[in-house]
């Protein structure tokens, strides 16, 4: 469903993608983990367009998406759950979920959506009114999560999900991942959480510095020492 | 310009009115006037050009210049200066102080506020001189029908003030003749250029540059943004003053309407066209505006509305092509904006990409890595010595640092030692807080709590230039050099709180300041040779390749004489060579000179490789300290980065 | 007439005064909201649009009071059309002359935009000349407390103040609708508040910028034939005063906020009428630009927007 082949992104001088290939087939959860600074957030920012890449190209579905705009590529079926979260904090959370589905074509699917991602999250149908900014940590991740469905996506990304939430809602959240992959959803994880991460994915990969030095199943990553030391400096 | 060219220009200005009256043109009293405007184009350009703070309201020092020199040199108000032989040489003076003065109170409270609102802000001050002038030709305060002040002339009001005293010299009459005046404007021009170059080559002025390209690393490398700043708009301010006493005294005669927002803008105009900041782009700028207004302009009409004529079109007989001016300076904003912003005179900044397609793997180092020889021994004199004198084993002590921003807690109850002569590693993972350390250390922001010292006195609440002088230094994750400004510069930047020269300095340079830029620029060329740039010394920043910039921070940070180094993700995008020579570097630099390290990193070898002892920041907390190794198997560490329990997950049976 | 009739009035004035600043102050806030950029040229589409709405009434013929059908009919029309014409303006104003610059630092489409700003002033001048024009007398003008009421009283209040506020309330009303209601202004909305993650949902940036656009210019429009239709005058360089005002309520009201721009219309319109009458209409300006630099230095969020710590 999305390949990245030798990919090289630059912000101005920094090269923080060397060479990146990845590919996550449908209906997987594949994750991209790693220490923070190696390049995560730039994938996933190289795949919606955000950032171009000097080299290297990305697929999806057959398109090529390394020379649309990013409204375009999210047309395309791609979801995001942003790093920080990201919801529109002066917007009400049922507005947030509604612009989720801004470039949906189809508009009488939204209010079917809605309702499921208010069963999915019904703390969020509680707080409907309430304006973004006012949630806590964890409800807006749920916001952040029920607004990318809401654009029906095929392929939905998700940054650090877990970042700066308590453990009983990281697993709470990696829960509603694996119920989301299981109606059919192929998600792509990326997560300095290796831990999490890797538990409930399929396949993982782990970058450093630009480029994937480590790529198996989850279970093998999870079993191994490698990760471990990849990411705390150990030879 | 070549010396023939230069000594060419001078006779041609020299010539031209005596051409000009030999052969009756009488253009000498226009050309005169549009030398006023260069003037004043000169003196925005140190605002705008130098220092780069858009001044929309500039004509109001002109009001000013004009009216002090007016009010004190002039009948009306009954001036006890006027009439006498040096009243105007006198006067001059005094209104270019008073105009610099004013533009110290406009500065200081507006200098803080950001670019666009400061433009409004001085657009908003342009438009209250103006209205004051008018309005306080006739004061009365009426208080329920007790009048302290009725009818009181401060400004001349809507009329204006008229006569105005004239400059005296011994046999030349500054009086209808145009051609003292255009003599006395000339001088006064040469001077202000001269003046103006001398501060452009300058400590002070690499100090405006520095400002323009990046105020918080200019801040962070120890300037102080507000006073230069506040230097900008008064010295501008000053000039302009000069020309509106000259103006008031050559048109003797001054009204309020000659200061209007147009006149603004047509200043800017000027300096844009030409090319904010270089001095030859404003007066080019200057001269073709003022070309074109006042000859142009009427020209073309005369050639439409002969055309017309020619060719029987009424509607091109009655043209007016000089209704079209503001049009015209409007649409030239507008190209020069879209098409060359950098005006007629100023440098195309280069690519912002470094062409690193040209990086293949393999290629041989560029720069030879700093080796024991090449340290600079006026910087290890310094430092060393320095060291010596004081006994404290702590270079830096912080205690229960705290900072919340809005309900984040970005930085809670932080506890972290440096010992002299130590590199202490400081990682954590996203969002824990590094970089907001780093920033309330160096003063970029402000503790809630806690305090902060080092070697010995506390730093809380100073500003980012005044920890520097007292011997912080750091470097950016995403590396903030003056990008335009040469390698040198930047050297020489770093060293800015370490010498002395104020204007005065600047413009006369006298022996002591000239000593001291030598000097300054020997000790920057020592310190590019020790970090490996020995032969790039004009070499543009933003043109290096990355791990070049890299070491320009490094050597623009040592500059400034520092006995802390903060180093904010050195080898960010590094490739393993160009890091393993950062870290040579790191080392040498403790080995050698004394220097205390404190680095954030997300490269763990190199964090584990380097430091003594690190500090693990979690959400804000630390949640560990100690030597690298000992980090290494800490589990709270594995756990805030790994997720919680992943040691037991690789002991714990494998299942789906 | 007795101070408390001078007082009213002057209110009724600002009321009046307020309702045209708050109209083309949220023009500003809008545009800056979206994009950052101080359209210095705004206040010259409202002028604009006074004069395009003179031209409307002469092409269709229209040099006398309106009465009964034609007043409901000719009116809005002319309203519709000199809004569109407004509109369209502003959108090309923003595709020639900003829009290349989107990616420049923020003082470069400040220049363009006074640049633009000099270049409409100067169209005006030359289309209408100079001196000031006089503008139909469209609308009728009673007297509400004397014809209607039969009340004897010195303050002067005519259908020609109660249509403006009668033009008014609806536009904001609408313009609240739409920001509130519509899929486009919740874009707008998202894109002021977080472009990248707004460009995330699917939004097309630039499209949202137009719409933007295309309604600042709008409010300008209406706003200048109100002007027209309640001073009976215009002039060339009216929308440079009317502009810095009207940005003064913007900033005033908190820039961004659109709540905050038509709180600060009216206070501005309050406060210049108050001014004009209770100190002298010379010294005006100053105070409303006094007010303006000391928002700006000491609370630059204004009344009701939010504290940002954006240092640059």
């Amino acid at each position: 469903m999305l390949d990245l082949a030798d990919v090289h992104t630059y912000y101005g001088n920094i090269r923080a993608l060397r060479g990146l290939s990845l590919s996550v087939q449908p209906g997987e959860i594949v994750t991209l983990i790693g220490a923070n600074g190696a390049g995560k957030t730039t994938t996933l920012r190289t795949i919606l367009g955000m950032v171009r890449p000097r080299r290297g190209t990305v697929i999806f579905n057959g398109h090529g998406l390394h020379t649309l705009t990013t409204d375009r590529i999210v047309r395309l079926g791609i979801g995001q759950s942003p790093e920080g979260r990201r919801i529109f904090p002066r917007m009400s959370v049922l507005e947030n979920l509604e612009l989720g589905a801004f470039a949906r074509p189809d508009r009488d699917g939204i209010a079917g959506d809605l309702e499921r991602v208010f069963t999915l999250f019904p703390r969020l149908r509680e707080r409907a009114a309430q304006k973004g900014g006012t949630l806590s940590g964890g409800e807006q991740q749920m916001l952040a999560i029920g607004r990318a469905l809401m654009a029906r996506p095929t392929l939905l990304l998700l940054d650090e999900p877990s970042m700066g939430l308590s453990p009983i809602l990281v697993e709470a959240i990696f829960r509603i991942v694996q119920d989301i992959n299981r109606q059919g959803t192929t998600i792509l994880l990326v997560e300095q959480n290796a831990r999490m991460a890797l538990r409930v994915a399929h396949r993982g990969y782990v970058i450093q510095t630009g480029r994937i030095v480590l790529h198996d199943t989850a279970a093998a990553l999870l079993r191994s020492d490698l990760v471990r030391k990849t990411y705390l400096g150990e030879k | 310009m070549s010396v023939a060219g230069r000594a060419l220009l001078v006779v041609a200005l020299l010539v031209y009115p005596f051409l000009d009256r030999a052969l009756g043109l009488q253009t000498v009293h226009a050309v005169s006037d549009g030398m006023i405007y260069v003037l004043l184009a000169l003196g925005l350009n140190i605002v705008v050009g130098y220092a780069g703070l858009l001044d929309l309201g500039y004509a109001a020092f002109f009001a000013i210049g004009a009216y002090a020199m007016g009010l004190l040199n002039s009948p009306v108000l009954g001036s006890p200066l006027y009439g006498h032989v040096w009243s105007f040489w006198l006067c001059i003076w005094i209104a270019a102080a008073v105009s610099a003065l004013l533009g110290a109170v406009i500065g200081a409270p507006t200098l803080r506020v950001r670019g666009d609102y400061l433009a409004i802000i001085t657009l908003g001050f342009g438009e209250i001189i103006p209205v004051a002038i008018r309005n306080l030709g006739d004061v009365t305060i009426d208080i329920g029908g007790w009048r302290p002040v009725e009818r009181l002339n401060l400004t001349g009001g809507e009329n204006g003030v008229n006569p105005v005293g004239r400059p005296y010299l011994p046999g030349v009459p500054f009086e209808t003749d145009p051609v003292p005046w255009y003599f006395l404007i000339l001088i006064i021009g040469a001077l202000s250029l001269w003046a103006m170059s001398r501060l452009h080559d300058s400590r002070l002025g690499r100090a405006w540059k520095a400002i323009r390209e990046d105020e918080t690393a200019a801040d962070c490398t120890g300037v102080n943004p507000i006073s230069t700043k506040l230097l900008a708009f008064a010295l501008g301010a000053s000039f302009s003053g000069f020309a509106g006493s000259v103006y008031a005294a050559k048109l003797q005669a001054i009204t309020p309407g000659a200061f209007e927002f147009q006149v603004s803008i047509m200043l800017l105009c000027m300096v844009v066209l030409g090319g904010a900041g270089s001095l030859r782009g404003v007066v080019l700028g200057a001269m073709l505006i003022t070309v074109f207004d006042r000859v142009v302009l009427s020209q073309t009409t005369f050639m439409v509305r002969a055309l017309g004529r020619a060719l029987g079109l009424p509607a091109l007989v009655a043209a007016d092509l000089t209704l079209w001016r503001w049009f015209f300076f409007g649409l030239g904003l507008v190209l020069v904006m879209l098409l060359r912003p950098q005006g007629l005179a100023g440098r195309r900044a280069a690519s912002p990409l470094v062409a690193d397609d040209v990086e293949p793997v393999g290629t041989p180092e560029v720069a030879s890595s700093p080796r024991l020889e090449t340290i600079p021994p006026w910087l290890r004199e310094r430092l060393t010595t320095a060291v010596a004198g004081q006994g404290d084993p702590v270079i830096l002590e912080v205690r229960g640092l705290t900072k919340h921003f809005g309900g984040v807690v970005a930085l809670n109850q932080v506890d972290l030692v440096v010992p002299r002569g130590a590199i202490i590693g400081l990682i954590g993972p996203n969002g824990a807080g590094k970089t907001t350390f780093f920033n309330a250390v160096t003063g970029l922001v402000r503790p809630d709590d806690g305090s902060i010292t080092f070697a010995g006195a506390s730093v809380v609440g100073l500003r980012p230039n005044a920890i520097v002088a007292r011997g912080i230094a750091r470097t950016f994750q995403s590396i903030r050099l003056f990008p335009d400004m040469t390698v040198l510069e930047n050297v020489l930047v770093g060293e800015h709180c370490r010498l002395d020269a104020g204007v005065a300095g600047a413009v006369l340079r006298p022996p002591s300041v000239r000593t001291e830029e030598a000097r300054a620029r020997e000790r920057a060329r020592a310190l590019l040779a020790f970090v490996g740039l020995a032969d790039k010394d004009d070499a543009t920043a933003r043109n290096l390749a990355y791990g070049d910039q890299r070491r320009l921070e490094i050597a623009r940070a040592l500059a400034t004489e520092p006995r802390l180094l903060l180093l904010d993700e050195p080898t960010a995008g590094m490739n393993p060579r160009e890091t393993e020579t950062l870290t040579g570097l790191i080392g040498l630099l403790r080995r050698e000179l004394a220097l205390s390290v404190l680095l954030i990193e997300h490269d763990m070898e190199v964090v584990m490789g380097v430091s003594d002892r690190i500090t693990v920041l979690d959400y804000g907390t630390r949640i560990a300290e100690g030597a690298p190794a000992e980090i290494q198997r800490h589990p709270r560490v594995i756990e805030a980065y790994l997720g919680t329990g992943y040691e037991q997950e690789l002991t714990a049976p494998s299942g789906p | 007439m007795e101070w408390w009739e001078v007082l009213v009035q002057q209110t009724i004035n600002g009321l009046t005064r307020g309702a045209v600043f708050a109209l083309i102050a949220l023009g500003y806030t809008m545009v800056y909201g979206i994009i950052e950029l101080i359209n210095f040229a705004h206040g010259d589409v409202f002028m604009l649009g006074l004069f395009i709405s003179m031209a409307w009434f002469t092409l269709l013929g229209v040099s006398r009071v309106l009465t009964g059908w034609e007043l409901v009919t000719l009116l809005p029309l002319v309203f519709l059309l000199t809004m569109l014409s407004t509109a369209v303006l502003n959108v090309v104003i923003d595709r020639v002359a900003y829009r290349p610059l989107r990616r420049s630092p923020r003082l470069a489409p400040l220049i363009t935009a006074i640049g633009v700003s000099f270049m409409l002033e100067n169209v005006a001048l030359l289309w209408k000349g100079p001196a000031p024009i006089a503008y139909p007398d469209v609308f009728p003008s009673v007297e509400i407390l004397r014809e209607w009421f039969g009340i004897d009283s010195a303050i002067f209040v005519t259908t020609k103040d109660v249509v403006v506020v009668a033009v008014t309330i609806p536009l904001m009303i609408a313009l609240h609708l739409f920001v509130t209601r519509t899929r486009w202004g919740k874009a707008m909305r998202a894109t002021a508040q977080d472009r990248e993650t707004a460009q995330a949902m699917g939004i097309n940036v630039e499209r949202t910028i137009l719409i933007t656009f295309f309604v600042g210019g709008a409010l300008a429009g209406a706003a200048g034939l109100i002007q027209g239709m309640y001073y009976n005058i215009g002039q060339w360089w009216m929308g440079y005063q009317a502009g810095l005002r009207a940005f003064t309520a913007a900033v005033l009201g908190g820039i961004g906020s659109m709540g905050g721009a038509a709180l600060g219309g009216l206070v501005i319109g309050f406060l210049s009428a108050w001014s004009d009458q209770y100190i002298s209409a010379r010294w005006t300006n100053a105070i409303v630009f006094s007010i303006l630099i000391l928002v700006l230095v000491f609370r630059p969020h204004g009344l009701m927007g939010e504290a940002s710590t954006d240092k640059a």
